[in-house]
C-alpha cells in the first residue's frame, strides 16, 4: 500500500502549480503560432508584449507557490529575551544568549523538515568581506597611532579577538555554510561584532545593510522546529523566523530604519518581545516606539516575557498584565498579548524533545540547558532525579504548559496556514483571469480565417475599442481631485486636532505652572528662613567686636544695616507668583517639575501622534474605498459598453477587470522621542559675598555692590521657564503637524497616486490589448490560404487545451471552496 | 498480486475491443516485411551498385539474405492470412486496416514474383488466398455500409453501460472502468458511427452527451461507495492501490488497451497505462495530467482523450 503524506494544502498547491505551468505553456504556444507574430519591425505588438508579460507573471506566481514561506519577524526591547523566545519557538538553541547587544544584521531561521542539526547558510558574502577589509584598514591606522585601545569592543574578550584577527589577516573570510552549533555561534558573534565595530566612532563605516534588503539574502539557519516535527498540516510553505533589531531601535541611521521597516512590513507576523519586569518603567517608551512603528497592527503580537517572575500578591495577574500592555500599545487587541516565560518554554520544549527522541536528557555537564532544566523543573536535589524518565517527562510537560507558550504557538500555526491559503487563493484568481483572457483572445484569433464580410466586424470592433479607451483617462482626473480633497481634509482635521492639543498643552502647563509656583514659594520660604537664620548667626558671631565697632562708628548704623540686610534677603528672594520662570535652589526640585512637564508633554504628543495617524489612516481608508469604487464603476461601465458594442459586431466576449490593488500603507516615520521635548532645566549662578577679609569689611559696612568681585563660592540656582517651554512645545506641535501633512502629501504623491496611475494604465492597456488582437487579425487578411489553415489548425489545438484547462481550473476552484 | 488464471475467451468476451486492437497491432507488425521488399528493390535498381556488388561478392551474400528474408516474409504473410481467416473482424477500423494491408501485400508480392522465379509458384498460391480475403473484406465493408449505423451505436452504448451497471467491471479501478467504456465504444459500433459522420455531427454530439450522462450516473454510483462526492478525488494513489491488488491479467489488459497513448494528447489514458504497467511507480510526472478530479471532470477528461484519439487515430 502506497502512503502519500501530502496534505490537502500541499496537493492543491501542487495542482495549482501544474495549472500555472500549463497556462504558461499555452501562452508560449500562442506566441509560437505560425505567421502571427512575424513582425518585420523591431517593435513588438501590444498583444505580443501581453503574452510575454503574462509568461513572466505566471513564473512569478509559480515561484511564490513553490516557495510559500511565512516569515515571523521577532523584535524585542532591550534584554527582553528575544533570543530565548526564538530558541523557544525553534525548540533548540539556535541563537547565542549574550550580554552584548545582538542582531545588528537580521538572521533568518527557517524550518526544514528532517534537519535536526542547525546549518547556517550565507549566500551573499562579498558585501561583508568588503566591510571587513574596510574595517581592517581603519584598524591598522588606529593601531599605528596607538588608539586601538580606545575602541569599546577592544575591552571585550570576543571583540579583542576579532580586532586582533582583522589586524593580522586584513580581512575576515566568511564561509558559505557553517555546520554545528559552535561554528554557527562563532559566526554570529563575529558578524555581530563586526557590525558593532563598524559603528564605533573611531571606525565609522556604514555597514552594507542595504545590500541585504531582500530577506532571502540574509544569513539563514536551517533547522527543524520541534513543535512542527509531526505537524505537516500547516500548508505547503515553510516557516521562518526573522531575528531583527526592529525598526525603531536607537542609534540606527534613517536608511537602516527604512531597510528594517520594509523587512518588517513583508513579514506575515511581527512578534514584539517585552519584559514583564520592565512594564511601568522607562522601557514603556521603547515598547511604544517599537509598536507604533507598525501602521497595521493586525499582525502584531506582543509577548510579555519573564511572566514566571511575577510575585504573588502584587496583583500582576494574567489579565492585568494584558491590560497594562494594551494601554501602552494602542490599537492592539487583548487577545494578541501573551504573558509567557520563554526560558521555561525553551527548557520544557528541549527536554520534551530529547525525552521523546532519545528517551533521556543529555549529559547536563555538557549541555548547559540540562542543568537549567533540572534546577527549574525538578528543584533542589535535581541531580538525583534527572535520570528518572517519567518524572522528567512529567515535569517537562508541566514546565512547558506553565510557560503559557502553547497559545502564541497555536496562533503562529494558524496564521501560517492562512498565509498558505492566501498564496493559493491569489494564484487561483490570477489563473482564472489568464485563462479567460486566453479564451477571449483565441475567440478573436478564430477570425484569422474570416471572409471579407466578417472582417468588417473586426474593423468595427477596433473602432469601438478606440473610442472607449480615453474614458479611463477622464476617470484619472476625477480621482486626483479626490486625493487633492483628501489632503485638504487632512490638513483641516490636523489643524483641529492641533488646536485641541494647544488647549490641552495650555491646560497642562497651567497646572504645572501652579504646581511650580507652589513648589517655588515653598522653596523660597524655606530658603528665606535659612538665610535669615544665616544672617542672624553671622551677626551673633560678631557680637562682641561688633559692639565695639558700633561704639566707634556709631552703633545705630550697624544695627540698621543688619535690619536692612534681612529686609534685602526677603526682597531679593521675593516670590513672584506671575513669573513664568520658576527658580529653584535645588536641582532635584527643578528636575521634578521639568520631568513632570516632560512626561505630560510626551503623553500628549504620543496621543496626538496616535490621533494624527488614525485620522490620516481613516482618510486614506476612506479615499481607498471611494477611489476603488469610483474606478471600478467607471471601468465596469466602460467594459459593459465595450462588451455590448463587440456583441453587436458578433464577438461574445466576457471582459473582466484587472483588480485595483489599493492598500493603505501610510505610516508616519517621525516617531516622537523625548529629546524633542523642550523642558530643559537652566542653571544660573549667583555671586556670593566673599569670605575674604575685604568681603567681611564690606559686609560690615553693608555695601552690597562692593565686595562681590572676589567671589570664591557661587550659588547655583535652577530655572524652569514654563513660558519658554510652552512656546517651544507649541512650535514643536506646529512642526509636527507640518511634517505629518508633508508626509501625508508625499505618501499620496509618491505611493498612492502612482498605484492609481498604474492601474489606469493597466485598464487602458487591457483595452489596447484587445484592440491589438483585432488589429493582428485584420492585418492577416492578406495571408496565404495555406498559411491560414496551418494557423487555424494549431489554434484549434490551443483552444481545446484551453478548454480542458478551464475545466480543471473550475474543479480546483470549487474544490478549494469546499475543502480548504 | 492475484494470479488466478483467466482464459483468453473470458477476456475477449468481456472486452471485445481486445481482438480489434490486437489485430491492428498485428497488421502494423507486417510493416517489417514491407521494409525488406523496399530495400531490395532500391538496391537492384542502380546499374553501378549492381556491378559493384557483383564484383566484390556482396551481391551473392545479399541475395542469400534476401532469399532468407523473402521466405520468412512469405511465411509470415501466410500465417497472417491463416489467422485472419479465423478472426471475426467487426470494427470498421480493423477492416479498413486489413483491406489496406491486403492491397499493399498483394502489390508487393506481385513485384516479388517477377524477381524470384523460383518462388513464383508459392507466391501465386498466396495471391489467390489474398484475393479470397479481399473479397471477404469487401463483403464485410458492404455489410457495414448497409446496416443502420446509428442504431448500432445506440445499442452499443446501452450494452456497454448495462455491463458497467451490473458490476462486471467492478474489479477495475474507478477510472479504468470509465476508460474501458470509452475504449469499447471507440472500437465498436459507436466508434464506427463517429468515423462515418465526424465528431462535429449533431447526432454524434447527442450520443456523446448520452455517453457522458450515463457515465455520470454510473460513476456517481461507484464514486459514492468509495469517496465523498463533495470533495475532489486524488485518483492517483487510489488507482495505484487498485492495480496493486488486481489480477495480473486484468492489469495487463488495461496496460495493453491503454498502450501508446501520448502523454500530452491523451493524458488520462497515459496515466492509467503508467499505473497499470507499474503500480509501484512513485508519482506520475506529466504536466497535462490532473491530480484531482471531480466526477464531471473525470468524464470530461476521458471524453477529451476519446476526441484526441479519434482525431489522431491512435
Amino acid at each position: 500500500m502506497t502512503v502519500n503524506n501530502k496534505t490537502p494544502y500541499e496537493k492543491f498547491a501542487e495542482e495549482i502549480t501544474r495549472l500555472c505551468k500549463v497556462e504558461k505553456q499555452l501562452f508560449q504556444e500562442v506566441l509560437q503560432l505560425p505567421h502571427v507574430f512575424e513582425s518585420t519591425t523591431a517593435e513588438k505588438s501590444q498583444i505580443e508584449t501581453y503574452f510575454e508579460k503574462g509568461i513572466k507573471n505566471i513564473d512569478n506566481e509559480i515561484q511564490k507557490l513553490e516557495k510559500m514561506e511565512v516569515v515571523i519577524a521577532v523584535v524585542g526591547t532591550m534584554k527582553a529575551g528575544k533570543s530565548t523566545t526564538i530558541n523557544a519557538i525553534v525548540g533548540t538553541e539556535v541563537l547565542p544568549n549574550r550580554n552584548a547587544p545582538m542582531t545588528t544584521l537580521p538572521t533568518l531561521i527557517r524550518n526544514v523538515h528532517g534537519q535536526t542539526e542547525p546549518v547556517l547558510k550565507l549566500e551573499k558574502l562579498q558585501p561583508l568581506e568588503d566591510l571587513s577589509k574596510q574595517i581592517a584598514t581603519k584598524l591598522a591606522a588606529l593601531d599605528k597611532s596607538n588608539e586601538i585601545e580606545k575602541l569599546k569592543l577592544y575591552n571585550e574578550k570576543d571583540g579583542k579577538e576579532l580586532i586582533d584577527f582583522l589586524l593580522k589577516n586584513q580581512r575576515y573570510q566568511f564561509k558559505k555554510v557553517y555546520y554545528e552549533q559552535q561554528a554557527i555561534f562563532e559566526f554570529l558573534i563575529h558578524l555581530n561584532d563586526l557590525m558593532r565595530l563598524a559603528k564605533e566612532p573611531l571606525i565609522n563605516v556604514e555597514p552594507p545593510y542595504h545590500k541585504y534588503q531582500n530577506v532571502n539574502e540574509l544569513p539563514v539557519i536551517e533547522v527543524e522546529f520541534h513543535h512542527l516535527k509531526n505537524k505537516s498540516n500547516l500548508g505547503q510553505g515553510s516557516l521562518a523566523i526573522l531575528d531583527t533589531p526592529g525598526a525603531n531601535e536607537a542609534g540606527q541611521s534613517d536608511a537602516l530604519k527604512k531597510v528594517f521597516k520594509e523587512q518588517l512590513n513583508k513579514a506575515s507576523i511581527v512578534v514584539l518581545v517585552t519584559d514583564f519586569n520592565q512594564i511601568g518603567s522607562e522601557a514603556d517608551e521603547q515598547i511604544r516606539n517599537e509598536a507604533n512603528g507598525f501602521s497595521d497592527k493586525s499582525n502584531l503580537f506582543v509577548l510579555v516575557n519573564k511572566f514566571d517572575q511575577k510575585e504573588a500578591g502584587k496583583g500582576d495577574d494574567f489579565y492585568s498584565v494584558k491590560q497594562k500592555l494594551n494601554s501602552l500599545v494602542h490599537g492592539i487587541d487583548l487577545e494578541k498579548i501573551y504573558p509567557v516565560s520563554a526560558r521555561n518554554a525553551y527548557l520544557g520544549n528541549c527536554a520534551k524533545y530529547n525525552l521523546d527522541i532519545h528517551k533521556k536528557l543529555p549529559d547536563f555537564e555538557k549541555e548547559g540547558w540540562g542543568a537549567d532544566f533540572g534546577r527549574i523543573a525538578l528543584g533542589t536535589g535535581w541531580e538525583d532525579d534527572i535520570e528518572d524518565f517519567e518524572r522528567c517527562k512529567k515535569r517537562a510537560e508541566k514546565l512547558w504548559s506553565d510557560s503559557l507558550f502553547e497559545e502564541p504557538l497555536k496562533l503562529i500555526n494558524k496564521i501560517h496556514s492562512s498565509a498558505a491559503e492566501k498564496s493559493i487563493t491569489s494564484a487561483m484568481e490570477k489563473l482564472i483571469t489568464w485563462n479567460s483572457e486566453l479564451t477571449n483572445k483565441s475567440e478573436i484569433f478564430k477570425y484569422f480565417n474570416s471572409t471579407t464580410e466578417e472582417l468588417t466586424k473586426v474593423t468595427a470592433a477596433i473602432n469601438s475599442l478606440e473610442n472607449n479607451i480615453n474614458e479611463f483617462e477622464n476617470a484619472e482626473k476625477t480621482i486626483y481631485q479626490t486625493t487633492g480633497n483628501g489632503l485638504v481634509e487632512l490638513s483641516h482635521a490636523l489643524n483641529q486636532l492641533a488646536e485641541q492639543n494647544h488647549q490641552l498643552i495650555k491646560k497642562e502647563l497651567e497646572h504645572f505652572f501652579e504646581l511650580g509656583s507652589a513648589m517655588e514659594e515653598a522653596a523660597i520660604d524655606e530658603m528665606i528662613s535659612n538665610k535669615e537664620m544665616e544672617v542672624r548667626n553671622e551677626y551673633a558671631k560678631e557680637k562682641n567686636f561688633q559692639d565695639f565697632v558700633q561704639f566707634v562708628l556709631d552703633g545705630g548704623v550697624r544695627h540698621k544695616r543688619r535690619t536692612e540686610r534681612l529686609k534685602k534677603v526677603k526682597e531679593e528672594k521675593v516670590f513672584d507668583p506671575d513669573s513664568k520662570i520658576k527658580n529653584f535652589s535645588k536641582r532635584s526640585d527643578a528636575e521634578k517639575l521639568s520631568n513632570g512637564i516632560r512626561n505630560a508633554v510626551i503623553r500628549i504628543f504620543t496621543d496626538l501622534s496616535e490621533d494624527f495617524n488614525s485620522q490620516s489612516n481613516f482618510l486614506v481608508s476612506k479615499m481607498t474605498d471611494d477611489i476603488s469604487l469610483n474606478i471600478n464603476n467607471v471601468a465596469n461601465n466602460v467594459l459593459k459598453k465595450v462588451e455590448n458594442e463587440l456583441k453587436k459586431s458578433g464577438f461574445e466576449l466576457t471582459l473582466s477587470l484587472p483588480e485595483l490593488n489599493l492598500e493603505n500603507n501610510f505610516f508616519n516615520n517621525d516617531a516622537m522621542t523625548h529629546d524633542d521635548v523642550a523642558t530643559k532645566v537652566e542653571t544660573r549662578s549667583t555671586r556670593l559675598r566673599s569670605n575674604s577679609f575685604w568681603g567681611k569689611i564690606c559686609a560690615w559696612v553693608g555695601t552690597e555692590e562692593l565686595g562681590r568681585e572676589d567671589v570664591t563660592s557661587v550659588e547655583l540656582s535652577y530655572q524652569v521657564d514654563i513660558g519658554k517651554i510652552h512656546k517651544r512645545v507649541l512650535e514643536q506641535l506646529d512642526n509636527y503637524k507640518k511634517d505629518h501633512t508633508a508626509q501625508f502629501d508625499n505618501y499620496l504623491k509618491g505611493e498612492f497616486e502612482p498605484i492609481i496611475a498604474q492601474h489606469i494604465k493597466d485598464l487602458t492597456n487591457y483595452l489596447l490589448d484587445y484592440r491589438d488582437t483585432f488589429l493582428t487579425v485584420e492585418k492577416a487578411k492578406s495571408m496565404e490560404k495555406e498559411k491560414k489553415e496551418q494557423l487555424i489548425q494549431q489554434l484549434r489545438l490551443i483552444m481545446t487545451k484551453n478548454k480542458i484547462q478551464s475545466n480543471d481550473i473550475n474543479v480546483i476552484k470549487n474544490g478549494l471552496e469546499v475543502q480548504v | 498480486m492475484n494470479q488466478t488464471v483467466i482464459t483468453t475467451e473470458t477476456l475477449i468476451s468481456e472486452h471485445p475491443q481486445l481482438t480489434e486492437k490486437a489485430l491492428v497491432d498485428f497488421i502494423n507488425g507486417l510493416e517489417v516485411i514491407d521494409d525488406h521488399i523496399r530495400v531490395q528493390t532500391k538496391v537492384n535498381s542502380d546499374f553501378f551498385s549492381r556491378t559493384l556488388s557483383g564484383l566484390n561478392g556482396e551481391s551473392a551474400l545479399r541475395q542469400n539474405t534476401i532469399n532468407q528474408h523473402v521466405t520468412e516474409s512469405l511465411n509470415t504473410v501466410s500465417i497472417w492470412l491463416q489467422n485472419l481467416q479465423g478472426q471475426q473482424i467487426q470494427s470498421d477500423l480493423a477492416i479498413a486496416k486489413v483491406g489496406g494491408k491486403l492491397l499493399e501485400t498483394r502489390e508487393n508480392l506481385k513485384r516479388l514474383a517477377h524477381k524470384h522465379q523460383a518462388l513464383s509458384h508459392e507466391v501465386n498460391g498466396i495471391l489467390i488466398k489474398i484475393d479470397l480475403m479481399k473479397n471477404k473484406h469487401d463483403e464485410l465493408s458492404a455489410q457495414i455500409e448497409k446496416v443502420d449505423a446509428r442504431s448500432l451505436a445506440t445499442l452499443q452504448i446501452e450494452s456497454v453501460f448495462k455491463k458497467w451497471n451490473t458490476g462486471r467491471s467492478a474489479h477495475f479501478p474507478i477510472l479504468a472502468r470509465l476508460f474501458l467504456v470509452f475504449d469499447e465504444l471507440y472500437w465498436g459500433d459507436f466508434g464506427t458511427y463517429c468515423r462515418k459522420c465526424g465528431l462535429e455531427h449533431r447526432e454524434i454530439q447527442c450520443l456523446i452527451q448520452l455517453v457522458q450522462d450515463n457515465s455520470l450516473i454510473q460513476l456517481k454510483n461507484d464514486w459514492t461507495q468509495l469517496h465523498d462526492t463533495q470533495t475532489l478525488y486524488f485518483w492517483e494513489d487510489d488507482t495505484k492501490n487498485y492495480f496493486q491488488n488486481l489480477q495480473t491479467d486484468y492489469r495487463e489488459l488495461v496496460a495493453y488497451l491503454t498502450n501508446g497513448a501520448p502523454p500530452d494528447l491523451m493524458p488520462m489514458t497515459w496515466g492509467l497505462n503508467q499505473l497499470a504497467e507499474n503500480p509501484q511507480i512513485s508519482s506520475l510526472q506529466n504536466l497535462y495530467l490532473p491530480k484531482m478530479l471531480d466526477i464531471k471532470n473525470a468524464i470530461d477528461r476521458f471524453s477529451f482523450d476519446f476526441e484526441a484519439r479519434y482525431a489522431n487515430q491512435f
